[in-house]
């Protein structure tokens, strides 16, 4: 509840274009609206320019948030999907996932060692043979975390839907996961 | 229990996401456990994915643009209040009380002062002098209510708030009559250099917690404000002034910058008492303010791009040319930049070209893009798209250039390759416009006059980089003349339609297509934009339908790349080909429902669903009477009747529809096993 008051606040004031509880929202949810992009136009330059965008949407935006209606998270990854649709939507040809990965930070942890660990490249790749949809709901879900009310009203759709998206999608990458070892 | 493994799945990912194990979720649900297992399996295995990771660099480059859009915003929002009234609360709050001015101890002259602005601010003159500007005869009214204000205000925190809303109060001011083409005096940029001035050494009264909050605020007034004054011109009667302000500018934002770091510094600066807020001289650009030494810059870590501060030999390796005209510029060598270890490992590069784009923190010069950062030096003239500049920067490992001096040469000459160009806007984002099909390269310094609108003609005058055109002025005027006809959609491609034997430009963002899917053959009806050399953009088209959709059963004979046989007829797979395997694998045996839209002979399936697998006996297919699953939910209603027979393939009568964008599912899937590893090689959108 008190999580809930404090984010509350924080709209509050970033409704009035404070730049402190701007600068805690862009630092709360710049990396996951980055990873949303990211999985689903697979070039981080073009991520990093459709963040960018996104997150002045929502400045633009901010003064018509009703802070009784969606969570403040899915209404920015709303504002997300649309910009993705917007943009591929003038990008008819499907989005090339040769993999590159030269400006995206590589963790030395040994990433690769781990048996039955996804690589992050791999992840990238399996992703990519889902339907749109469910590709969002298993970015959302398990990359970040959000629960299905969330990932619900972020897709416009029931709770019962996204589960049943994340079944398909789970049934398809399953597959796609043992063809892959 | 089939029916509903897509809540038990969703069960069990909650369990697995409370620290359950696999197996523990499997016991709970042991009739289900042989299809949970996979799909947990491979829950656990995206889980466990290392997560991508932004660039740092990039995360700061965008926190800064936002925040100064933010500033842009908050400051727009202040100039326009919602609630004129609201200009009078200083009169109505409980600040305005007497004993409130004790503590202030206020003169007798502030006192005349008050009673004066009683006086004059009735409800009238305060609201309409709030939106004055400095060439307004009501002016004056909004200065002396701001200092009112500023005397009513005892508390420190609200000083330095009043004080920055001051200061964004004159930043507007000065940024409105420049987009207006009103003239800028030298007393509006000294008093918004003054105020801007003042504001921080308001901030330095505020306990040191609240100060964090003020210095950015200050920071992205004081960023602007170089800005602005880089936009107002270089008029002789001016540019001295100008000048100066730029520097005061610099120091103050150097200092501002040292003491979210440090705020000690802000705290024992000379400038709070001493250094007066007023700008220098008016007629020589000397003195120039010089920065105190402790406020120099410092290594220290800052919240935008990480550029370590410059060598001392850096500026010393970009002297201005001998073309250059250095007298109103303040030199680099008042703000030598601080050696720095990590400088030293970093590799650099020189070089020179036009400055083709400006946009806040990314620069294009010479066709390099390099990024500013707070450290970054920028000399010289004030900078401007079509000048040339040199460029010192550090090569980072990803290749990015980083800033450290930028040196802007004087426009003195005008650079050969002005052009001016007049056309139907295309489309308009912040940093880049297509007229007439012309890529413009839109910065903070282009004047841009007009509202940017699709579809209005707009006369740019520029300089040409390349294949860009860095706008210095764009004027927009009214909508392009506007022709309408109808006729038959005689070609079409991606940008060029033929339609009554006219050719259209298709510009995405200004052409919009209604009514039913574009084909050749089909009628339309065309609002077009004509341009002065004839060419017509396509505005508005309704093309009227002549599709059919049709649906038809039957055997998967054949499978190519693109093509299907089915029953003998050949069948489009397209991306939008949604291929429903649920029942079945699609493969060469396999009976299937087939969904598609006819055109030419020709059909181009939307959705194939499996409804047998090869080898099953057409009867083998699921009772279309079967109750669909509770996973139903996920599809639209829009599915065919589940209680339909199958339709022979000839059954259905192709019927007259209009096509929709997305194909939805003819059947609500049913969880079915899958037969084997199966990645669907179709498209799937």
């Amino acid at each position: 509840m008190q999580g809930q008051q404090d984010e509350v606040e924080l709209i509050q004031r970033a409704k009035a274009y404070d730049p402190d509880a701007l600068s805690t929202i862009y630092e709360r949810y710049y990396q996951g609206i980055y990873r949303y992009v990211y999985y689903r136009v697979g070039d981080s330059a073009l991520a990093e320019d459709l963040t960018g965008d996104i997150f002045v949407k929502m400045l633009h935006g901010i003064g018509s948030y009703n802070i009784q209606g969606v969570p403040f998270s899915a209404w920015l990854y709303r504002i997300a999907r649309n910009r993705i649709i917007d943009h591929l939507r003038r990008q008819p040809e499907k989005v090339d996932l040769s993999l590159e990965e030269a400006r995206v930070e590589t963790i030395a942890s040994g990433e690769a060692m781990l048996e039955n660990t996804l690589r992050r490249d791999e992840l990238l790749k399996a992703v990519q043979v889902l339907t749109d949809e469910q590709r969002q709901v298993i970015i959302l879900k398990f990359i970040e975390d959000l629960d299905n009310a969330t990932i619900a009203a972020i897709l416009h759709k029931t709770e019962g839907a996204v589960k049943s998206l994340q079944h398909r999608a789970l049934d398809t990458l399953r597959h796609y996961l043992d063809k892959m070892q | 229990m089939k029916a509903d493994i897509a809540a038990i799945l969703d069960r069990c990912i909650e369990e697995l996401h409370h620290g359950k194990t696999i197996d523990e979720c499997l016991a709970m649900y042991p009739d289900a456990a042989a299809d949970l297992e996979p799909l947990l399996r491979a829950v656990v295995r995206i889980r466990t994915a290392p997560k991508v990771q932004v660039p740092d660099s990039a995360m700061r480059a965008g926190k800064v643009l936002f925040l100064q859009e933010a500033a842009r915003l908050r400051a727009q929002k202040q100039q326009l209040p919602n609630k004129p009234w609201q200009h009078l609360s200083f009169i109505a709050s409980p600040t305005f009380v007497l004993p409130r001015l004790r503590p202030l101890s206020l003169a007798p002259v502030m006192s005349v002062v008050l009673a004066l602005v009683l006086i004059l601010c009735t409800a009238t003159t305060a609201i309409a002098s709030a939106h004055s500007l400095p060439d307004e005869p009501l002016y004056v009214v909004k200065l002396v209510t701001e200092q009112v204000q500023m005397a009513l205000t005892s508390d420190p925190t609200a000083r330095a708030d009043l004080a920055l809303a001051i200061a964004e109060k004159r930043l507007s001011e000065i940024s409105t009559l420049t987009r207006l083409g009103r003239k800028v005096d030298a007393s509006s940029i000294e008093r918004m250099s003054s105020n801007s001035r003042a504001a921080l050494t308001t901030i330095a009264g505020v306990e040191e917690d609240a100060m964090r909050p003020r210095l950015q605020r200050y920071l992205d007034i004081v960023s602007q404000e170089q800005a602005v004054l880089s936009q107002v011109g270089s008029e002789p009667t001016i540019g001295p002034v100008i000048s100066t302000a730029l520097a005061v500018a610099q120091e103050s934002e150097r200092l501002a910058e040292t003491a979210l770091n440090d705020p000690s510094v802000l705290k024992d600066s000379p400038q709070r008492s001493s250094r007066a807020p007023a700008a220098a001289p008016k007629e020589t650009p000397t003195p120039l303010p010089t920065p105190d030494p402790r406020h120099m810059r410092t290594p220290v870590p800052t919240p935008t791009l990480t550029i370590p501060p410059a060598q001392p030999t850096a500026t010393s390796t970009l002297p201005p040319s001998p073309t250059a005209t250095a007298t109103s510029v303040p030199p680099t060598s008042t703000v030598p930049p601080t050696p720095s270890p990590t400088a030293t490992s970093l590799p650099q590069v020189q070089f020179s070209g036009i400055i083709e784009r400006i946009a806040d923190t990314k620069w294009v010069v010479g066709g390099r893009t390099v990024y500013i950062g707070e450290q970054t030096i920028i000399s010289g003239a004030g900078p401007r798209p079509g000048v040339r500049a040199d460029v010192l920067a550090i090569v980072q490992a990803d290749q990015v250039l980083l800033a450290i001096n930028i040196y802007v040469y004087p426009p003195n000459d005008p650079p050969k390759n002005q052009v001016s160009l007049r056309g139907i806007i295309w489309s308009v984002d912040a940093s880049t416009w297509i007229v007439g099909g012309q890529t413009i390269a839109v910065s903070a310094a282009t004047v841009i006059n007009g509202s940017p609108v699709p579809g209005h003609i707009a006369n740019v005058v520029g300089w040409r980089a390349a294949d860009v055109i860095a706008a210095a002025t764009i004027t927009v005027g009214d909508l392009a003349p506007q022709v309408q006809f109808e006729g038959s959609i005689t070609s079409m491609s991606d940008r060029v339609w033929v339609v009554g034997g006219r050719t259209l430009l298709l510009v995405s963002g200004l052409t919009t297509i209604a009514g039913a899917q574009p084909a050749v053959g089909a009628r339309a009806t065309v609002i077009a934009l004509q341009g002065d050399d004839g060419t017509l953009l396509a505005y508005r088209i309704n093309v009227q339908a002549i599709v059919t959709e049709e649906e038809f059963e039957g055997f998967i004979q054949r499978i190519d790349e693109n093509v299907w046989t089915i029953n003998g007829r050949r069948v489009g797979i397209t991306p939008a080909t949604q291929v429903d395997e649920t029942l079945g694998r699609a493969q060469v045996g396999a009976r299937v429902r087939v969904r598609g839209i006819q055109q030419d002979g020709r059909i181009e399936a939307t959705l194939i669903r499996v409804l047998a697998p090869s080898g099953a006996l057409p009867t083998a297919a699921p009772s279309p009477t079967a109750a669909p699953s509770p996973t139903a939910t996920a599809t639209p209603t829009t599915a065919v009747p589940t209680s339909t027979v199958p339709v022979p393939p000839t059954a259905t009568a192709p019927r007259t529809t209009t096509v929709v964008a997305a194909p939805t599912p003819l059947i609500p899937p049913t969880p079915a096993p899958w037969p084997s590893v199966v990645v669907p090689p179709t498209p799937q959108r």
